[in-house]
């Protein structure tokens, strides 16, 4: 039988578990409150990593585990240059210098930032700071990324290279988990949760969620502009399923 | 009021090793009230134009006209005068917050101005209406909101007021759907029934195209062109620039494309309309 | 960025100063401080002060940031020259004060502006670890070094984002008369204690997150080799200890 993951329960409303790896939006009203008990800031709820039970004896092993990103501390940086801001992770855990170079190098290429690397992290754009904070996220390679709103402060052309980054760690075996306002990155990713008032609403893929148009308009979430031209388009009856490129989605209206 | 930038150019820590140019001999001119945006990726320098009309900061060359007052380095003269009629909302709003409830944040809008109000009875509760919350909010810690609340009281705490000039750093970011069209609907209704101008610095190009009427694009450090609406149904502009296209124009777009005529239409619905009318 | 003439910021420049090892650096800054308190010799000092200056300009930080100190402590220099001509004491030895302490502030500019704070937790851990044997609790000392170190220029960042802040909505701290000054200083001490505490406790945790635990083994990425200008340096402060002592007759 598969390990799972991660299983979060707060209470009988409120729990959702990881089996495999994947990216997870979480939607709703309730996102601090879900993000402050991942966090383990009340020590509320329960935590389950690889099955064992996170408390305060192995925290340390939590963190190596699970890596948080937050709007917050999107000014915050705790080295003087973009370089030792990157390898600071890499530093506690002990690796060898040489070692940290080379993973600096080959990183910073993927992700369009070497001629950054020895500036200021402050003098940079919102940008490149939510590049650096991604970067240095996951370079100690978690099991387990949670982002919160920052795929927003992203330029159009790094979100599109940022989507592949996050596809290419998914078949490496990691999950990452994005809790956002902005219901078009839930295409993003495979599974989508919705949460209201600490409850949950729905879990399950993310196009069956995007079949309940009526809750999710209710609850101010709203659907994605290509789901909702599609969804117009059927009820016309001027095409018979959805489609996602426009090309298509033209010459069947068409036809 | 008019603004008016004339050849402005910010470079900050002059002759230093560390020296960076944020504008660059920028010059436009707006005369008539209406919302206006600027559209660029991040550094290009919208912030600082923002700041440049607040007064915030002074421009290394050139001229920046608010109305009746000039900043060019030189001190102004009842600088509050000039706060008074153009507000300027934060991008990140934590940093605006300095006073331990939200309803003192908001009133102290409205304490330091000398100048008399003309609606002395507009309270802090009317403002939060304004932007969509409760009168619950009143006597929360506004450091520890969530990203979304903050905002709107970032956005509150400018309109009670009453600006002429309203200047919006960034205000998509963190917003649900239903927040978006709520402050698209709020921004027509200042414009249209209380006559003000509004600055929109941005690079969300589909918030931006319901609302504006008349758009700067920006790269770098410079004006690189600017128009209305037709200049957002060029791609080739956008993509140039690195901004993303709009999602109903690039619909309209293809399928003008494969030889179908369509009109050009902002909503949603008046698209379906049009397309249905042209397929049957 | 307007908080760069501070005690304690770091100036991200590549220049000589820059890339000495940050051991051999505080190495000399203790050499410094210890010779010149020791003697009163004017060509020892005159030496000292000549060497500084020659560090000042090999940093490439601009000079201007240096003489800014220089300027804001012009009076404390004045009052010295008048007590010291008040109690009789010689010409030469008041040249010596006087340069004593200007080299000893520059020298700390010097030391501050071209090392950053990691490096000099590096450099202090080091340099006590050889007295590990008295058990001390040099962790704890070191973390609270970092802190003071770090603490001064988010001090400076917070006032001016919430003088900011204030001014757009209508209390400009530059464009005020005096009394309203005073109540703008007292006004924002709660509020800038309330968010530097907050801007601590992120970065606390900004660190924690980033597995940063005292009690294991951290490896440095900084590259910390001894190289060409770091012999030349320390031969030029070891002259100093040897004169001195030749001049005291010990040797």
């Amino acid at each position: 039988m598969k390990k799972s993951i991660l299983k979060y329960r707060y209470n009988e409303d409120l729990e959702f578990n990881v089996e495999k790896p994947q990216i997870i939006t979480i939607l709703g009203n309730s996102n601090n409150r879900i993000l402050n008990n991942l966090l383990w800031n009340n020590k509320k709820g329960n935590i389950f990593v690889d099955e064992i039970e996170v408390n305060d004896a192995n925290f340390y092993k939590y963190h190596q585990d699970v890596s948080f990103i937050l709007y917050k501390q999107l000014n915050i940086f705790i080295g003087e240059t973009v370089s030792d801001e990157i390898a600071f992770g890499l530093e506690s855990l002990g690796i060898s210098r040489n070692d940290i170079h080379e993973i600096i190098t080959r990183e910073a290429r993927i992700f369009n930032l070497t001629d950054k690397l020895e500036k200021d992290p402050n003098s940079l754009g919102s940008n490149d700071k939510a590049l650096v904070k991604i970067l240095s996220a996951m370079i100690i390679n978690p099991k387990i990324i949670v982002l919160e709103n920052i795929l927003s402060e992203l330029d159009y052309e790094d979100y599109e290279k940022i989507k592949k980054i996050f596809n290419e760690y998914i078949k490496k075996g990691g999950t990452i988990i994005n809790i956002t306002n902005n219901v078009e990155e839930a295409l993003i990713g495979s599974r989508t949760i919705v949460v209201c008032d600490m409850k949950v609403v729905c879990d399950d893929k993310t196009a069956k969620v995007m079949t309940e148009e009526k809750l999710l308009k209710r609850l101010g979430i709203g659907l994605p502009f290509i789901i909702e031209l599609n969804k117009y388009l059927i009820d016309y009856a001027l095409i018979d399923k959805y489609y996602m490129d426009y090309g298509k989605m033209v010459k069947e209206i068409w036809k | 009021m008019e603004i008016k930038f004339d050849r402005v150019s910010l470079v900050i820590n002059p002759y230093t090793p560390l020296e960076k140019t944020i504008l660059n001999s920028v010059s436009f001119e707006i005369k008539e009230t209406g919302i206006y945006s600027f559209l660029g990726k991040s550094n290009s320098g919208k912030t600082a134009i923002g700041e440049l009309i607040n007064a915030l900061i002074s421009p290394t060359n050139g001229k920046v006209y608010i109305g009746k007052f000039i900043n060019d380095g030189r001190k102004i003269r009842k600088i509050n005068r000039l706060r008074l009629s153009a507000g300027y909302v934060f991008k990140n709003p934590y940093d605006m917050f300095i006073e331990s409830t939200v309803r003192k944040e908001i009133e102290c809008g409205m304490k330091y101005f000398k100048y008399k109000l003309k609606d002395k009875n507009f309270r802090a509760k009317d403002a939060l209406k304004l932007v969509g919350l409760d009168e619950t909010f009143l006597n929360m810690n506004p450091r520890k909101l969530n990203l979304r609340d903050a905002k709107k009281v970032a956005i509150a705490c400018i309109l009670i007021f009453n600006p002429e000039i309203i200047i919006l750093d960034e205000p998509t970011i963190g917003l649900n759907n239903k927040d978006k069209t709520d402050l698209e609907r709020l921004l027509k209704l200042l414009k249209n029934r209380y006559g003000k101008t509004i600055i929109i610095l941005s690079k969300d190009t589909n918030f931006c195209f319901k609302t504006s009427d008349y758009f700067y694009l920006m790269e770098k450090t410079r004006i690189i062109t600017h128009g209305d609406k037709t200049l957002l149904k060029d791609e080739e502009i956008l993509k140039a620039i690195g901004l993303e296209v709009p999602h109903i124009v690039k619909f309209s777009n293809e399928v003008r494309r494969q030889g179908h005529k369509l009109h050009d239409y902002i909503n949603i619905l008046d698209l379906i309309k049009g397309v249905y009318r042209d397929a049957k | 960025m307007q908080s760069r003439t501070l005690f304690g910021s770091y100036y991200p420049v590549v220049s000589i100063v820059h890339k000495l090892n940050p051991i051999i650096k505080l190495i000399n800054f203790l050499i410094c401080i210890i010779t010149l308190i020791l003697t009163n010799n004017l060509y020892i000092n005159i030496f000292m002060f000549i060497l500084t200056i020659i560090m000042m300009f090999l940093s490439y930080v601009p000079i201007r940031f240096y003489f800014k100190t220089f300027y804001f402590l012009r009076y404390i220099y004045l009052i010295i020259v008048f007590v010291c001509y008040y109690l009789n004491i010689n010409l030469t030895d008041t040249l010596v004060y006087i340069l004593k302490l200007i080299t000893i502030i520059e020298y700390l500019k010097i030391f501050s502006y071209t090392t950053s704070p990691s490096e000099t937790i590096y450099a202090i851990e080091k340099t006590l670890s050889p007295f590990n044997f008295l058990y001390l609790p040099l962790n704890k000392i070191a973390i609270k070094i970092n802190n003071i170190l770090r603490y001064i220029p988010n001090l400076e960042t917070s006032k001016q984002k919430i003088l900011k802040s204030l001014s757009s909505r209508g209390l400009d701290y530059y464009h005020t008369n005096i009394i309203k000054k005073i109540y703008i200083t007292l006004k924002i001490r709660k509020n800038l204690f309330l968010v530097n505490k907050d801007k601590n406790k992120e970065i606390y945790l900004c660190s924690k997150y980033r597995l940063y635990n005292a009690k294991k083994y951290r490896t440095n990425y900084r590259t910390n080799k001894i190289g060409f200008y770091d012999i030349v340096f320390i031969t030029f402060h070891l002259l100093i200890i040897i004169s001195y002592i030749k001049i005291r007759g010990i040797l």
